[in-house]
């Protein structure tokens, strides 16, 4: 008896996690959703016709660039990173060389500052190129945030690569270049492909740097959002929900497309971070 | 090229290793230094004059700044209420979904929601879950009995409004730690311990619980160096208000630098900060880990 009861307190703990994991972003497309009308009805209304007014307005003002600029701004630095981060990880597992374990070390060292340790000379700098408010000014920065990370990752992935492989492929004349592009790469695509979105949500979730970068022309959806609410906060609220799910949507896309990998890619990254 | 052989390619490891350690070292580990030559000057960029050397000036102005003190405090106090809960509810949420079952895939993903979602979208959530004209709480609290609360307008209550929406983001990074630590306990020491008659709160006391430590203890030492420097959703939602009851470090900094436009005063808080969070990644690495 007692352990078909502890069953039923545990199923009831989940289903309880579960709902109030949920009920904050479900309100919020509620909140997106609803006809003004009923936006203030006491008490608060969780079932009504839909109406995408909100949605409507957010294209017709133009909101919807800073989705494409994030966009942009993520896709590329997370290839970027990717790209940086696992050429590196590869020389760190495959070459055997002087102060190998320092220089990793020191690599994800940066991992270790909060970006914010950074920010007043990373402004300086994009300021420097003239790049404030241009898109490659966020590019260049969030390229060096996600690089650690994905180094940690890749440096798990290619480890499991057994060395027989690349014997045999070198027997037959194959440059290390070629080692990488055709053995290593190809059986470390989960690793890749977790770690590349992991740094394009990251990216695309930053608000601090991509503030003070820019203003008007490379706004991102999270400054866009921020500022919007700060602006129109309190008075349109759809507006405001509309605005918040589009920024939450691409995430839960990738998210839901690529649960597997991402679980253990969070888990490596979260590890180690 | 014949006769390719590890560590016979030095061009190989040049060109590989080449463009990520310079770039590193060009946007990471530079801007860093900077900072910290930054904080030993006096420069404020709105009045065009180039950065003078200081000294220690901004450290010991530091000393005698009561704002600065406060948001110490304020991240301090956010930092200790949020992992505190984050951890516990964690661990319980691990034991909870531990235990096979149907749809426990499925369960996971959902639960690991919040911790994605981008922080300004938490904050912009429960921006309005927390308005008293638009949000549901207010509507409850007021069946229940209690008066109307203006819960991110009041000092009393802005600060732990903004630790519970942190506790909903975060809690699920503990708990995914916590399961995977949880799943690599071996099956045969629990069947052991039911054997010799643990069960409940005994298994997890003597058993689960001193294999799991050391994940803990890490979750915990990460969910408190990030909660320490919380900026995102306290700019949203409260933008350190009312008055500066929820101005977190981050958040001074920011305005320091870019309102006020004092980066060498910023950089000396930066160094503090970071140095705070340094000594509690020391903390961690003192810890012994025996998973």
């Amino acid at each position: 008896m007692t352990s078909r009861n502890q069953t039923l307190a545990r199923r009831i703990g989940i289903v309880l996690a579960v709902l109030i994991t949920l009920f904050p972003v479900y309100y919020l497309l509620l909140t997106s959703l609803k006809p003004t009308d009923l936006l203030f009805a006491v008490p608060p209304r969780f079932v009504f016709v839909p109406s995408f007014a909100a949605f409507q307005q957010v294209l017709a003002e133009g909101h919807h660039r800073y989705f494409l600029t994030s966009l942009l701004v993520s896709t590329m630095s997370a290839l970027l990173a990717v790209a940086l981060a696992s050429m590196g990880a590869f020389a760190f597992t495959y070459y055997r060389f002087p102060f190998r374990e320092a220089g990793f070390f020191l690599c994800i060292l940066g991992q270790m500052f909060p970006p914010v340790t950074t920010l007043v000379p990373i402004f300086l700098m994009v300021k420097m190129l003239g790049l404030l408010d241009h898109p490659l000014g966020l590019i260049l920065p969030y390229v060096a945030f996600q690089v650690p990370l994905v180094l940690l990752i890749m440096r798990g992935f290619f480890r499991q690569v057994p060395g027989e492989l690349y014997e045999s492929a070198s027997l037959d004349g194959a440059g290390t270049l070629q080692l990488f592009a055709k053995i290593s790469l190809p059986l470390t695509t989960p690793g890749l492909l977790a770690s590349g979105v992991l740094s394009f949500i990251m990216t695309w979730n930053e608000l601090l740097f991509a503030l003070v970068i820019t203003s008007s022309n490379a706004r991102t959806a999270a400054v866009g959002l921020a500022t919007f609410l700060e602006a129109e906060g309190s008075v349109q609220w759809q507006l405001v929900a509309a605005l918040g799910v589009m920024t939450i949507l691409p995430v839960f896309v990738f998210m839901g497309a690529m649960h597997r990998f991402m679980v253990k890619g969070l888990t490596m990254g979260a590890l180690k971070g | 090229m014949a006769g390719k052989h590890r560590n016979r390619d030095p061009m190989g490891l040049w060109l590989l290793l080449g463009p990520m350690a310079v770039y590193l070292l060009i946007w990471r580990l530079l801007p860093l230094f900077y900072t910290g030559w930054l904080s030993l000057t006096s420069w404020n960029i709105g009045r065009g004059a180039p950065p003078q050397f200081t000294e220690l000036d901004n450290y010991l102005r530091l000393v005698g700044d009561s704002r600065f003190h406060a948001a110490l405090k304020t991240s301090a106090t956010f930092m200790i209420g949020a992992t505190s809960m984050e951890v516990v509810l964690g661990v319980a949420l691990a034991l909870l979904v531990n235990r096979s079952f149907r749809g426990q895939t499925f369960v996971q993903g959902i639960l690991i929601v919040p911790m994605i979602t981008s922080p300004v979208a938490v904050g912009t959530i429960w921006y309005l879950l927390y308005n008293s004209k638009i949000g549901p709480l207010t509507y409850f609290v007021e069946r229940l009995g209690f008066g109307t609360q203006d819960w991110l307008g009041a000092t009393a209550t802005a600060l732990p409004a903004i630790v519970l929406a942190d506790i909903w983001e975060w809690t699920p990074f503990v708990f995914l730690l916590a399961l995977s630590g949880l799943q690599g306990i071996p099956e045969a020491v629990i069947e052991a311990a039911r054997i010799d008659g643990a069960g409940g709160w005994r298994l997890f006391r003597f058993v689960t619980f001193p294999m799991l430590r050391g994940v803990i203890v890490a979750a915990g030492i990460l969910r408190a160096m990030d909660a320490f420097k919380i900026f995102d959703t306290i700019f949203i939602m409260t933008g350190g208000g009312p008055g500066r009851s929820t101005e977190s470090a981050s958040l001074l900094v920011y305005r320091t630098a870019f309102t006020q436009f004092e980066f060498g005063y910023a950089a000396a808080m930066v160094i503090v900060v970071l140095g705070l969070t340094a000594s509690l990644y020391w903390l961690y690495t003192r810890i012994p880990q025996e998973v």
